[in-house]
């Protein structure tokens, strides 16, 4: 009750300036207010901002290019509310050299979502610096534009710098094309922890468009990191195919597989595991197995008998 | 050869041994982190940032660099340097000269025997006389010779005047605060924002020219020279004492010099009041009430004995240098410091260094002091004794660009206390920064910080801090706080105890003792925003007590680990959500989090359980209560990228 009437009060205020600029500064400078004694305001600045749609979005472009953190996360804040009528200041604001504005730039279109930004993303995805191209992928990724956006995005995950793969892999996760699963795979394996937990993540998005090549992937590759997230994955799918090489895997002789192997049969078999797992946690004597095996027997009976 | 002489042998290769091997519980179980972490898909190569994420500045420190390429170095780094600083018998002069090579600048001396002797005569009837009377007389030029050749070293040199005079005029803005800055109108704290910005965009235009190589050297020299000075002092010690008072004042009268008067007290009570270039007291409780003169960069105060009180009038003085260096030597007596700014150990453009090598004492300060440093090294060497250090922001082992610090105490049941005075306006309204106790302080989005360092040898220490301390940092800089034995007690509110914030590093190493752990929230091993923090205890019976974002958390990309090796430990976390070992999403992908028992039965109120492993519904994060459960060798994953 007490922020709509401040939006209100801001909202006159506003009408009763004739000079929209000014207006849109005021409200940017509380806004951006990183005091604690001004919290209040901020959210209320934030959101008459947004109302004023193309008014605000046409000055705001001006701050795009600002250092400081604070900022930029309140431009992309206010951009995420005035919505698609600020994609064409966004887009154009893209045409720049200057990094910390094509990095805030993208933040924002990421947020707006809108696919008619995609062409310029992509652009500014070639960016010599590395910290834009992984902005404008990642906000390729969430502007949509389905399969064909997932085609050109694919190309940038043979960038040498891990961010860019992963902001790419996570595009592809947002994209959910079927042709993009094989790329995903292959991520699996990166070299950096964020590009292949990443890609974990992505499939884990495709659901049950990830089970088929999920399951030709545990019977065709013996490589742990790989082979790990992939046992991960068919519980997290639940992928019942692979119950027969899920069983093999549950007798493992590296404890990191078997462990997980125990957490997917959980989620697998629900219910009708609790048997297997009481007698595997008998004859346990591995410390991470026996802990997933704990775990495991606490999800199990969380669940419902139907589940 | 006869069953003695054996015996001989063999206790010397055991003594000898002995003092090879680490004497104390230090361990850094980088293989059983990897195993753990392995079972999260991460490996400790995986442990790493990147030393570009944004534009470099001209300050960055080459150390800055290779930890953040390599976090997981940092404990022993830590181990390494605090082991040298706490070494009795390693001299001051060498501790200068392990931090100063922190800034990674060559230094281009040596420039002794360039220096001439002064005009002035300075105490020919003394140097006439001979013995030991003489010797100090011959010490005493020589020293003021030292003092004028690196007074008239250009420190300034490469600086129009103009942008000298920015230097002087605004550097310290950066670090300076206002109480009323609570109760400033909106506007008013976003004009000083943008004053501030403007500040330093022109810094990083005028910064670089600073000729660094040129303060070193001076700071460099004016420490040799001093510690020539000190050594001979405490070689003839005895010999000076027995000199009457009488005699000195005949001999030693005061003297002006065009770097402030030369003084020598005697074994009474005295009271020296202004500005001084050399100070050498004898003994006996006497007060210093010390004021800078403009002009005078460089300073040596070398009291013998006495419990004495010294008080500043005005800031940069006591054991600080400003554009110069300041150097107070106290070898005895229970002694109060009472300082204003930039004092007490402090070096902005230049080498501040207090020794004090015995007694009781207490060291009260406010910004930037005990121990603090910009474009140059702070010194606090306290050797021994019941200390009390208190200050209100910036103090206590605190490294700002271009700055290499160390608060070093030897002994003693300490008490170190920093904040309550300066509101933090950010975050709340009831809470005041600290940005102490082992901190590294850049200024985000400008310029790299340095390397700050607190370290405390035996005793059962109370530290005390608000936001941001205790082996703490903020951007692109590294805090650390070693503390080596003794029953400790940690206490804070936010991003402390083992925390880096924003592409820095943070560490606190507490190496034994029943230890006690209090903050809130982001600490006790919490690394935010592509930081890493880590809290690391090899011994004890120790307590940690958070709310929320702590005890192993990364955050925003960071990593956080709490390592604690042996003892029964109790972890206590209020919100199980994110601690004992937590990562969140922030750019598209997680951060990690490790907490690690290896010893004890252990307490968890949180996710932790004795004896087991756990890996949190976060991205991505993991712990292990090992207790006596070797971890096997499962390959799980290769290392490297």
């Amino acid at each position: 009750m007490v922020s709509k009437i401040i939006i209100m009060v801001l909202a006159m205020t506003s009408l009763a300036f004739a000079d929209t600029k000014s207006e849109v500064e005021r409200l940017f400078q509380t806004a951006s207010s990183g005091e604690i004694r001004y919290v209040k305001l901020v959210q209320p600045a934030k959101d008459s901002l947004a109302v004023m749609k193309d008014s605000a979005a046409k000055y705001l472009v001006s701050k795009l290019s600002t250092t400081d953190a604070r900022e930029a996360q309140t431009l992309t804040e206010i951009y995420r509310g005035i919505g698609k009528a600020g994609t064409k200041y966004l887009i154009a604001a893209l045409n720049t050299d200057d990094k910390y504005q094509l990095r805030v730039t993208s933040r924002c279109l990421a947020e707006v979502k809108d696919s008619t930004s995609v062409d310029a993303l992509l652009k500014a995805a070639t960016n010599s610096d590395y910290t834009v191209r992984a902005e404008a992928l990642a906000a390729v990724g969430k502007s949509g534009g389905g399969a064909a956006t997932a085609a050109r995005l694919e190309p940038f995950f043979n960038d040498s710098i891990y961010s860019v793969r992963k902001s790419c892999v996570y595009g592809l996760g947002n994209l959910k094309s079927p042709a993009s699963l094989d790329l995903l795979l292959r991520a699996l394996g990166d070299p950096h922890f964020g590009v292949r937990l990443t890609a974990y993540d992505a499939l884990v998005s495709f659901d049950s468009l990830a089970r088929e090549k999920v399951a030709a992937l545990l019977d065709t590759v013996r490589f742990a990191p790989v082979t790990g997230l992939a046992i991960r994955l068919a519980g997290q799918l639940r992928i019942h195919q692979v119950e027969p090489k899920l069983a093999l895997y549950l007798a493992d002789g590296n404890p990191l597989l078997r462990g997980w192997a125990v957490w997917s049969w959980g989620r697998l078999r629900g219910k009708d595991a609790t048997a297997q797992l009481d007698e595997l946690q008998k004859r346990e004597s591995d410390l991470f197995v026996k802990s997933m095996l704990t775990d495991t027997r606490a999800y199990i009976d969380t669940l419902t008998s139907h589940e | 050869m006869s069953y003695r002489v054996v015996l001989s042998i063999g206790v010397v290769i055991i003594l000898a041994c002995s003092g090879s091997v680490a004497a104390d519980d230090y361990h850094f179980p980088i293989d059983t982190i990897n195993h753990v972490l392995n079972y999260i898909d991460i490996d400790t190569g995986d442990i790493a940032f990147r030393t570009d994420y944004v534009d470099r500045d001209s300050f960055r420190l080459k150390i800055i660099d290779d930890l953040t390429l390599h976090p997981l170095q940092i404990p022993d780094y830590l181990k390494k340097r605090g082991d040298f600083l706490k070494d009795t018998t390693i001299s001051v002069f060498e501790k200068y000269d392990t931090l100063e090579q922190t800034l990674g600048r060559q230094h281009r001396l040596s420039l002794l025997g360039n220096w001439q002797l002064p005009p002035e005569q300075i105490y020919p009837d003394a140097r006439q006389a001979g013995g030991v009377i003489g010797e100090f007389a011959d010490r005493l030029l020589k020293t003021y010779a030292g003092m004028r050749f690196v007074t008239n070293i250009p420190l300034t040199e490469g600086l129009s005047g103009a942008e000298s005079a920015f230097v002087a005029d605004s550097f310290l803005t950066f670090l300076r605060e206002e109480e009323k800055d609570v109760d400033r109108p909106l506007d008013e704290m976003d004009s000083l924002q943008k004053l501030g910005d403007s500040l330093a965009i022109r810094f990083k235009t005028v910064g670089p020219k600073i000729n660094i190589a040129n303060i070193i050297d001076a700071s460099r020299q004016f420490v040799s020279d001093y510690q020539q000075l000190a050594d001979w002092l405490a070689q003839n010690r005895k010999a000076l004492q027995q000199i009457p008072d009488s005699l000195l004042r005949k001999y030693f009268p005061s003297f002006k010099t065009e770097c402030g008067p030369i003084v020598v007290g005697g074994k009474g009570n005295d009271r020296y009041e202004g500005d001084y270039a050399i100070i050498i007291d004898f003994g006996g409780d006497d007060e210093y009430v010390m004021s800078h003169v403009s002009g005078h960069r460089f300073q040596i105060i070398i009291d013998m004995d006495g419990d004495d009180h010294y008080r500043a009038q005005t800031d940069h003085y006591l054991g600080a240098g400003y554009f110069g260096c300041g150097i107070l030597d106290d070898w005895g007596g229970d002694d109060t410091y009472m300082a204003k700014n930039y004092s007490l150990g402090c070096g902005i453009f230049g080498t501040g260094i207090l020794v004090d090598r015995a007694g009781d004492d207490t060291y009260i300060g406010n910004i930037g002091c005990q121990a603090a440093s910009s474009f140059g090294v702070g010194i606090l060497l306290d050797y021994g004794g019941r200390d009390s250090y208190s200050a209100a922001l910036y103090a206590q082992g605190f490294a700002f660009i271009m700055g290499s610090s160390a608060l070093v105490d030897y002994s003693g049941n300490d008490r170190y206390a920093v904040g309550w005075k300066y509101g933090d306006v950010l975050r709340y309204e009831d809470h005041y920064v600290s940005l102490s106790q082992g901190f590294g302080y850049g200024l985000r989005p400008y310029f790299s910080g340095g390397v700050g360092l607190l370290i405390d040898g035996e005793g059962n220490d109370v530290y005390q801090s608000d936001i941001f301390g205790q082996g703490a940092s903020y951007w692109w800089s590294l805090g650390g706080l070693i503390d080596y034995s003794g029953n400790d007690q940690y206490i804070s509110y936010q991003y402390a105890q083992g925390n880096g914030t924003h592409l820095s590093l943070g560490a606190l190493i507490d190496i034994s003792g029943d230890d006690l752990y209090s903050s809130k929230g982001v600490s006790q091993g919490c690394g935010h925003d592509l930081a890493f923090g880590l809290l690391l205890d090899c011994a004890g019976n120790d307590q940690y007590n958070a709310f929320d974002l702590s005890q192993a958390a990364g955050s925003a990309n960071g990593v956080g680990m709490l390592i604690d090796l042996k003892g029964d430990d109790a972890y206590m976390a209020r919100v199980k959500g994110n601690t004992h070992g937590y990562g969140n999403p922030r750019r598209e992908y997680g951060s990690v989090g490790l907490l690690l028992d290896l010893g004890g039965q252990d307490f968890y109120r949180g996710y932790g359980a004795d004896d087991s492993y756990w890996v949190t519904q976060s991205k991505w994060g993991i712990g292990a209560d090992l207790n006596s459960v070797k971890p096997d060798t499962t390959k799980a994953k290769p290392s490297g990228k």
